[in-house]
């Protein structure tokens, strides 16, 4: 699977692989806030979560960012959370 | 036509500088004076910031207007909407110019909409950076969102203007986003189609005895029909509706427990609701005085649903492919259909041949802070967060509470109403969501 770079929203180059790692789904999530696509944005950035939590425990390195994000998130500050999502968590998962 | 671009228009200044204001005021004054006009009388913001984290941007309200890491790879990503090759297109909201930038470096583009939906944001955003580059190029034009009437094809958008829209550009706004999310939309519907197949496979024996809707047709012509939905304001319409000689009534599902409650028997009652677990409670009650009433059904509703109905039943199909087959086996009506009961019912009222369509509860929203009409099954207290922010116009001018769903329900049935030129269509509550096409008159039920 060819892991898309960190600074970009380019999908990978198997469908199957968007929904497959942590890093993916939030590069997706942070991808569809900056399209405006809220409800998908939304449905990533859960599945990101649950995806997250599944892999085991959060590095505490994270905690700072994803603080940031859920902060984001409740003021709906959509190109916030998906700064956060591709610049600050996706680099380091 | 490459667009150059100024250090201004990238690092911005982090305070009002009158001399950037200026300079994009000039362009403006001479493309577009009366649009400087509204720009220039806008209130001014009380929380703007300035954010740097890699690209200097704005936090508007708290709201980034772009990223504040990489405001041109964003760009380039959400003019990817745009097909290259494309002559024409329309952007969404201004932001920081990034986005009319990424197209007019198409050397294909020929002429570029671009749409404010925040006149106030717009002119923050000018105070503080350079926008010369763009706003000079002669293939733009730049318009104000309030008088968008329909959507501009192909069109990107910037995500945090439609976040900031001013109460005048609600409706534009609620198209784009309802254009947006129709690819997620008809994701998560594609998902049922099985399900509704068989539902309608069970109903057969039911479609192939009962009427079709179009039999209906012309019925109540010449006169008013009332269009009842389940809005929290039709509590007050409640007495109109019970008094001798009130318009004959097409109540949507939801609103048949409280009318039952009230003593109104509707003539017509529509449903199309295929969950059966959501469907039963709105069927839940003493439905014997209903015998002469007709239900008006889509053959997804569950067949136990329709077999206690004790009046005359008709099957109304939409153009949805999911019919096709219904539509091929013998002649039916559709009535248009967009996710809400109160399309049909409103395309029911228009057929039968009403000379005016008379919205009761038809909210859109949560007047006074419910969903629903008092004594409905699923009224409750709105929750403020579930609607992500979501709002709309009630006819006072005032914030309505929403949800997207119900934005987008309202937004399909004014396009449906401007379809209906024969028909004259009011609502009679000042509280409930303003629709387009439909004007206040209160008096209408009292004669």
């Amino acid at each position: 699977m060819r892991a898309a770079p960190p600074s970009r929203g380019r999908r990978c180059a198997r469908s199957s692989c968007v929904a497959d790692t942590p890093r993916s789904l939030a590069l997706a999530a942070a991808r569809a806030f900056r399209l405006g696509l809220e409800a998908q944005g939304n449905e990533a950035l859960a599945a990101f979560v649950d995806a997250l939590v599944s892999s085991g425990a959060v590095p505490e390195e994270l905690g700072g960012a994803i603080g940031e994000v859920v902060e984001a998130q409740g003021r709906r500050d959509w190109l916030a959370v998906a700064d956060g999502l591709e610049h600050d968590l996706a680099p380091r998962l | 036509m490459a667009c150059a671009r100024s250090a201004r228009s990238a690092s911005g200044s982090p305070a009002p500088d009158r001399t950037v204001l200026d300079g994009n005021a000039r362009i403006a004054r001479r493309r577009w004076p009366a649009l400087l006009e509204v720009l220039e009388s806008a209130r001014g913001l009380d929380d703007v910031r300035a954010i740097d984290r890699g690209a200097a941007t704005l936090s508007i309200g708290g709201v980034q207007l772009t990223s504040a890491r990489d405001r041109r790879a964003e760009a380039r990503l959400q003019a990817r909407l745009v097909r290259a090759g494309s002559r024409e297109a329309t952007v969404y909201g201004v932001a920081l110019g990034d986005l009319p930038r990424e197209l007019l470096a198409r050397p294909e583009l020929e002429r570029l909409r671009v749409v404010v939906l925040n006149a106030a944001v717009v002119r923050a955003a000018w105070s503080r950076f350079d926008a010369s580059d763009w706003l000079a190029d002669e293939r733009v034009e730049l318009v104000h969102g309030q008088g968008e009437r329909e959507l501009g094809r192909p069109f990107a958008a910037a995500p945090a203007a439609l976040r900031l829209a001013e109460d005048a550009c609600a409706r534009i706004r609620d198209l784009v986003a309802i254009e947006l999310a129709a690819p997620y939309v008809h994701r998560h519907l594609a998902a049922r189609e099985q399900e509704l197949a068989r539902r309608i496979e069970e109903n057969r024996p039911l479609l192939d005895v009962d009427g079709d809707v179009g039999e209906l047709f012309g019925r109540e012509a010449g006169g008013p029909v009332v269009v009842a939905a389940a809005g929290p304001t039709l509590v007050d319409a409640i007495p109109d509706l019970a008094r001798e000689g009130a318009p004959p009534i097409v109540a949507v599902d939801a609103s048949l427990v409280p009318l039952a409650r009230a003593g109104i028997v509707p003539r017509y009652v529509v449903t199309i609701e295929a969950n059966r677990e959501g469907l039963l409670p709105l069927f839940d009650f003493d439905a014997r005085a209903f015998e002469g009433s007709t239900l008006v059904y889509s053959p997804v509703v569950p067949g136990d649903v329709l077999r206690a109905w004790p009046g005359p039943r008709v099957a109304a199909v939409s153009a949805h492919e999911r019919f096709a087959a219904l539509r091929r086996g013998r002649e039916r009506a559709a009535l248009f259909q967009s996710g809400s009961v109160i399309h049909p019912a409103t395309d029911f009222a228009v057929r039968l041949g009403a000379s005016d369509v008379v919205f009761c509860g038809a909210d859109f929203g949560f007047p006074g802070g419910r969903t629903h009409v008092a004594g409905a099954v699923y009224d409750r207290a709105a929750d403020p967060a579930r609607g992500g922010g979501a709002w709309v116009l009630d006819g006072r001018g005032e914030r309505l509470p929403s949800l997207p769903n119900l934005r987008a329900y309202l937004r399909d049935l004014e396009g449906h109403i401007a379809g209906c030129p024969g028909t004259a269509f009011w609502r009679t509550d000042a509280r409930g969501a303003a629709i387009e096409g439909a004007p206040l008159r209160p008096e209408f039920l009292r004669g």
